[in-house]
């Protein structure tokens, strides 16, 4: 086994207890897959297993660091299970681990968890999958403008053809979501900002409680276009017919291709041009190879 | 090419120094203030930062009045080469050489898992084994030829490590394959041997003490967790026997010696001048080694 492979392991061990139970106990099942010698196993097995709980903190510090990008959606989750457990079950999920192995993005394995309990029904809220949703596509968009590159508006090409290829720019992402999803959000953050006047409130009987959430209306969308602000993704709102040319732009499509399909769908080609125009011009889409 | 020994004798004796972090000055020891009070303690401030907070306003005082630094890098995994791209090694340089850093160093492990992302934070000792090992000082090779600097690998801390290698022998082969500098952190070594029941200086005698360029000492605390004894790394304003013991032992062996560190900056100043006094007359500054030889 590599000593990446290793450190991955070890990772997974730090953070979830029921794991290290199982390598403890049934070493063969739980590491499967990972071609350990017998040496490293050895080794690994050989490590006084009270160690691995030396910073009971390492959860907490981490969910604080995830909470942070989805803090409307796990204020309102913990409001209705009153239980951290219910957020640090986490760690022990297939999302974390997988994670871990793959070298992949913490937050949006953590996000892929809070969608996948909604539909497991883990918690009851109507407002939390739409939540989760957008809170993940301000967490994406952070993540490709930061890989992928600046928000500077690149030069058009000069001549730009039916057969050009156009997708959304670094950073930038559309969605739809239950149209009341602002106030939902406006609402928790004044409920947050409330609680952080005085947090050991939350101690109290008479601790101000997080309820009246907006009622949703799931025949009414909004559209939402994210794209790089002054102080990281802003917000803004999409008419429908821009919407549906720019949700088409997620991926490489080529100009000719976009406009005969969105001609079938709803927009005028005229219009769909329009809109490419614009986007093109300020920087939402970019012409790829 | 120019050797480890060659580009060692043209870095500068920095003498005893400061660790600090990103914004350390609004909860902890203030190194310019340090400076001001106490000018023959402190000679030189190591600036601990990663890309995302990048410099403080503390550090780049610091570097204004032209006092030396060290930039002290805390988001690169070392053992890992998927992790070394050309974006933190452009911008770990500009950040370097915004306050004219003597050198690069930094403890040579992981400083997180998986990428460089929020959460993924967490400093891990590498695997203790030869394949880690030669990865690591590929990494160091291509940062000193990258940027132009010296790199320094630091011995981290933990409680846990896996491989077969004792971690000095591990970073010998480091050095020997980088052709490199060394950092040795007493402290951590001091950790390191209890994990594995050994006396503190155990596995010095292979090391090579003439490739440290720097040393760090810092508190320790004895713990345990459900019985289970360990120190744990807490930078307290008390060094430990055995960590005082290595620091002792390294300092008259160590030929290319030119800096020691003392990892205290979240304690009062008070409580940390007596190690400071300690380690100056351990190693002076080289200010005092010339009026030294003055007065001889």
């Amino acid at each position: 086994m590599s000593h990446h492979t290793l450190q991955k392991l070890l990772v997974r061990m730090l953070f979830d207890e029921d794991f290290v139970s199982e390598v403890y106990t049934d070493s063969e099942r739980a590491l499967t897959g990972l071609e350990l010698t017998e040496a490293e196993r050895g080794q690994l097995l050989a490590i006084d297993r009270r160690v691995w709980r030396h910073d009971p903190l390492r959860k907490r510090r981490t969910l604080r660091a995830l909470v942070e990008e989805f803090k409307v959606s796990t204020t309102i989750i913990l409001a209705e299970t009153r239980s951290l457990a219910s957020l640090e079950r986490f760690f022990s999920s297939q999302f974390f681990h997988r994670a871990v192995h793959d070298r992949g993005s913490l937050g949006l394995a953590f996000s892929e968890f809070l969608l996948d309990s909604c539909r497991n029904g883990a918690w009851k809220a109507p407002q939390i999958p739409d939540i989760v949703r957008l809170e993940a596509a301000i967490a994406g968009c952070r993540r490709t403008l930061a890989r992928e590159g600046s928000s500077a508006v690149s030069e058009l090409p000069a001549t730009i053809s039916d057969k050009s290829r156009v997708k959304l720019a670094p950073g930038y992402d559309v969605g739809s979501f239950q149209t009341n999803i602002i106030e939902t959000i406006q609402h928790v953050e004044r409920y947050l900002f409330e609680m952080s006047l005085m947090p050991a409130m939350a101690l109290c009987d008479d601790a101000p409680k997080l309820t009246g959430l907006p009622e949703i209306d799931q025949q009414k969308k909004v559209y939402l276009l994210f794209g790089p602000g002054a102080t990281g993704i802003s917000i803004s709102n999409l008419d429908k017919p821009s919407y549906l040319v720019l949700y088409e732009t997620k991926r490489a499509v080529e100009i000719k291709s976009l406009l005969s399909r969105l001609g079938i769908v709803s927009a005028s080609a005229r219009r769909a041009q329009d809109i490419l125009s614009e986007s093109l011009e300020n920087g939402a889409l970019k012409i790829v190879g | 090419m120019i050797t480890f020994a060659q580009r060692a004798a043209r870095l500068p004796r920095l003498g005893v120094g400061l660790s600090g972090e990103f914004n350390v000055a609004a909860k902890g020891i203030d190194a310019c203030w340090m400076k001001e009070n106490y000018p023959e303690l402190i000679h030189f401030y190591e600036y601990g930062s990663d890309l995302e907070r990048g410099l403080d306003e503390g550090v780049r005082r610091w570097a204004m009045a032209g006092l030396p630094v060290t930039y002290h890098f805390l988001d690169i995994n070392l053992e890992e080469q998927i992790d070394l791209d050309s974006y933190w090694l452009t911008q770990t340089k500009e950040l370097a050489s915004e306050i004219n850093a003597a050198w690069l160093c930094g403890d040579a492990g992981r400083w997180h898992f998986g990428m460089r992302e929020r959460g993924h934070g967490m400093l891990m000792p590498p695997i203790l084994c030869r394949e880690s090992a030669l990865e690591t000082a590929e990494n160091i090779f291509q940062i000193e030829a990258e940027t132009g600097m010296t790199c320094l690998p630091e011995n981290p801390p933990g409680i846990i490590y896996l491989g077969e290698m004792h971690i000095l022998d591990y970073f010998a082969l480091v050095a020997d394959r980088a052709d490199c500098g060394l950092l040795l952190d007493c402290a951590h070594l001091a950790i390191f041997q209890q994990t594995r029941n050994l006396p503190p200086l155990t596995a010095l005698d292979n090391y090579p003490l003439e490739r440290v360029v720097e040393m760090h000492i810092a508190g320790g605390t004895y713990a345990e967790i459900d019985g289970y004894p360990y120190i744990d790394d807490s930078h307290s304003p008390v060094p430990l026997p055995g960590t005082w013991e290595i620091l002792e032992y390294v300092i008259p062996r160590a030929k290319n010696l030119k800096a020691i560190v003392f990892e205290c900056e979240h304690n009062a100043p008070e409580e940390c001048l007596e190690v400071f006094e300690e380690l100056n007359s351990l190693f002076p500054a080289e200010s005092e080694l010339k009026e030294e030889e003055m007065a001889r």
